[in-house]
């Protein structure tokens, strides 16, 4: 492990990976190849997909672990979410606190005269409000998409109020992009009415890049986004509609889903509350400093209730790129400047068009590296 | 200063222009002066690695560390930059 820097940029991709992911992931290299259906008893070898299917279904109270499908990532998941159902002539409702995975296809849908798109604001603080959501709705909505935690401000979306909405909707798909929330914020898809559920394995889950998937509830018709080699039924010249693998063409990410199983595994022995509690403590003690700074603005929730896992601030005077750059150069602490690929949530916050400094720990963040953080905060505000 | 590589850089940006270039040598706070002599250079020499920043009003930005072997250069405008670089330079012909 690098231990020269101080990581903060884990809403990017979480550092350090636990022990057991390492060590999972050298074991799936180390080990003959095997498809998951076909694994026998003999040679001993290990089905990483199903059992981390299975682990997955356990953290999203999910009741059968192949409505769940690997994907390389959220971004690939949200796709398969948009571009398999059905949408033509519909409507859709988002929010600003989306990430360019959504917006994008979105947008292009929108200008290829597919669907009908509203976006919903939020407050200066990242949050959507329910009831605006309902409002939105139309007679031909067919899809509700949003973000459960904004990888700008931390806040955090109602997602048992929305879907308490989406409830009592015919014919309308409630998608979640839980990118940021999966491994740090619990999620119940049947008590939150969550009909697809995409998330990405490289961050709170600790599985490498490349890796994520969706859960597609049993009732959805979804097109897959891509065709092809499956393993089974060879013979047949059309793709095999058994789960898990209609979604899953080409040849799966083996590491990807060995360090998943791991990563998901070690979230649940922590407890994903414990981890939630552990970056709301981190993030609560670096905002009730950073407040006292004169010269800091924050995009944060304050309300003791509600402290994120993640938070943004600025120094007024200095563009966010700068002080990115300073604090990883000059402190060697590292957190990522910019617009966070998420646009339309800096207007709303006021940090357009240059964004905002995004600080977000782990569960194995120290107090010691908050310490380091806040000091050299303070030095920058002194300084400049 | 030898240029050893010169690499564009992506970020969650405005997409506007950044690239790195990596010197040979490390950068000194002499270099840091000459680099920045007709410009507005921001020098914060009390951080543990000094930061420098140099602005050329309109072209492009420099920053980079004291001690550190690359520096980021932010074009702002590196379209309109080219065309004005260029009308000034064939004027003077």
């Amino acid at each position: 492990m690098n231990s020269d820097y101080i990581y903060l940029n884990n809403a990017a991709t979480s550092f350090p990976k636990p022990p057991p992911v390492i060590e999972a992931v050298k074991a799936q290299l180390d080990s003959i190849p095997c498809h998951h259906s076909r694994t026998g008893f003999e040679r001993q070898e290990r089905d990483v997909f199903s059992s981390s299917r299975e682990l997955l279904a356990k953290l999203f109270n999910v009741d059968k672990p192949e409505r769940i499908v690997f994907t390389s990532g959220a971004t690939e998941a949200i796709n398969l979410a948009l571009k398999g159902l059905e949408l033509a002539g519909g409507h859709i409702i988002s929010s600003s606190i989306e990430h360019n995975s959504v917006l994008r296809p979105l947008k292009i849908l929108e200008r290829q005269g597919i669907i009908e798109l509203t976006i919903v604001g939020c407050d200066n603080q990242g949050r959507i409000n329910p009831a605006d959501v309902k409002s939105a709705l139309k007679n031909n909505t067919k899809v509700i998409i949003l973000n459960h935690c904004s990888n700008v401000s931390g806040a955090v979306t109602d997602l048992e109020a929305i879907g308490k909405i989406t409830a009592s909707c015919d014919n309308l798909a409630f998608i979640v992009d839980a990118s940021q929330s999966a491994g740090t914020i619990p999620i119940d898809v049947d008590r939150m009415n969550i009909d697809l559920l995409a998330f990405t394995g490289h961050k709170s889950l600790f599985g490498y890049p490349g890796s994520g998937g969706l859960y597609i509830r049993e009732s959805l018709d979804l097109e897959p986004l891509k065709t092809g080699g499956t393993g089974i039924k060879s013979d047949y010249l059309y793709q095999p509609q058994t789960m898990p693998i209609y979604y899953e063409a080409g040849t799966q990410n083996n590491i990807g889903a060995a360090s998943l199983e791991a990563g998901v595994a070690f979230v649940l022995d922590k407890g994903v509350e414990n981890i939630h509690k552990h970056k709301q403590n981190c993030v609560q003690t670096m905002i009730s400093a950073l407040r006292k700074q004169a010269n800091v603005i924050l995009y944060a929730n304050f309300h003791t209730d509600e402290i994120p896992s993640l938070f943004s601030f600025n120094i007024k005077g200095m563009d966010p790129a700068d002080v990115g750059y300073i604090l990883e150069n000059s402190f060697k602490i590292i957190t990522r400047s910019g617009l966070h690929c998420a646009p339309l949530i800096h207007k709303e916050i006021g940090s357009f068009p240059a964004g905002s400094v995004r600080v977000s720990p782990s569960g194995f963040t120290s107090d010691d590296e908050i310490d380091k953080f806040l000091t050299a905060v303070s030095q920058i505000c002194k300084t400049v | 200063m030898k240029v050893v590589s010169v690499k564009h850089v992506e970020d969650c940006f405005d997409g506007s222009f950044i690239k790195e270039v990596l010197f040979a040598e490390e950068i000194t706070k002499e270099i840091i002066l000459k680099l920045s002599q007709d410009d507005v250079l921001k020098y914060y020499q009390d951080f543990p690695r000094p930061f420098f920043k140099i602005i050329r009003k309109t072209c492009y930005e420099i920053k980079g560390v004291q001690g550190n072997k690359s520096i980021r250069i932010h074009l702002k405008n590196p379209a309109e930059y080219c065309i004005e670089d260029f009308t000034a330079s064939i004027e003077s012909v």
